[in-house]
């Protein structure tokens, strides 16, 4: 294990807060709060706002590149993925078919 | 609002079945975790911090994408203000998912909203606003979620800051799509009104333009800004 560097633990701790913040923050100062109709109907929407774009470059971009052809293995394989989804209301099964059909492509293209 | 009373009888009496609920939900999360983790203790090894050091930042940051990036500036002698100045942008984030669980979450105390917060990661979050939309669940379930998704990043950093070099391919093991995959079904789940649509389709759009021209993490963050305004904007302008 050895010894610790003072400078790594100042950057562990450092880094510690700075994401701890942003978490905490907002929850600890609003939590009381009633926030008014239109800011709550826009919050609702912010779950998939995030998600989307979370996953978009993830997606899209390879080699720093917008990739929209049917090279593409991550585009092709959301369709089932997302298929599975709706139809089993089930998040395993998306994954199972998702990675299932990264396998697939990965031997046969 | 009558399923916010709802919410609140539930929230009193369903604790430990909650915790579990939200400890279950995330299984299928760790295929993601684990690769990623175990990535994450190989390349800080690489950089020159040894296993507790590794461990450490697992332990007490718990933030996957700005440990990577640390390790990596790290390597490069950059500079600690700035190592840490990147990690609260990229963790920025974090402050509009914060922001938007507030609606739920009410009257915490100060240890749960302690542990809530911290855990609060992409992953817990895609979870728990998903089990939010399907059933009636209280903070349990994301601490749940949390204390599993957690462990699992602290031992899988660990295991690969001891192995110390990549000893499967996840890549052919299709696995690189395990976290991606599974945050599809997740979002594929909360797509319920014509105005969940409007919304990923605004975030697809801007994400990916933002995130081609501007470094950094801001795509997140200014995508999912305008497109929740988006829906707003769209809704008013139906019902009227």
């Amino acid at each position: 294990m050895g010894e610790m560097d003072s400078k790594i633990i100042v950057l562990i701790l450092g880094m510690a807060v700075v994401t701890f913040l942003p978490r905490f923050l907002p929850m600890a100062l609003m939590m009381e709060k009633n926030l008014p109709e239109i800011i709550l109907q826009w919050l609702r929407f912010f779950p998939i706002a995030i998600l989307t774009a979370l996953l978009a470059p993830i997606i899209f971009v390879h080699n720093g590149m917008l990739n929209l052809s049917l090279e593409n293995k991550y585009l092709i394989a959301i369709i089932p993925t997302a298929i599975a989804a709706f139809k089993t209301r089930n998040v395993i099964s998306a994954m199972i078919i998702g990675v299932g059909t990264i396998i697939i492509l990965n031997k046969f293209l | 609002m009558r399923l916010m009373e709802k919410f609140i009888g539930f929230q009193k009496s369903d604790k430990k079945k909650c915790f579990i609920l939200g400890g279950k939900k995330s299984l299928p999360l760790l295929l993601g975790v684990i690769p990623f983790g175990f990535a994450y203790g190989v390349f800080a090894r690489e950089a020159g911090l040894n296993i507790l050091e590794t461990t450490l930042m697992s332990v007490l940051v718990f933030a996957g994408t700005s440990q990577f990036i640390a390790v990596k500036m790290i390597s490069n002698n950059t500079e600690l203000i700035t190592i840490i100045i990147s990690t609260f942008l990229i963790n920025l984030r974090h402050l509009l998912m914060s922001i938007s669980l507030v609606p739920y979450f009410k009257r915490l105390n100060r240890y749960t909203l302690f542990f809530f917060s911290f855990g609060l990661t992409d992953e817990s979050y895609a979870l728990t606003t998903t089990e939010l939309k399907r059933s009636l669940i209280n903070e349990y379930f994301m601490l749940g979620a949390n204390l599993i998704i957690y462990l699992t990043w602290i031992t899988s950093s660990f295991a690969g800051a001891v192995i110390g070099s990549r000893i499967i391919n996840f890549k052919t093991l299709g696995l690189d799509f395990a976290l991606p995959a599974t945050f599809i079904g997740l979002l594929a789940l909360q797509m319920e009104t014509k105005t969940s649509f409007i919304v990923l389709g605004t975030s697809l759009v801007f994400s990916l333009l933002i995130y081609l021209v501007i470094p950094g993490k801001w795509y997140i963050i200014i995508a999912s800004l305008l497109a929740a305004t988006g829906g707003v904007l769209w809704e008013k302008w139906i019902q009227k």
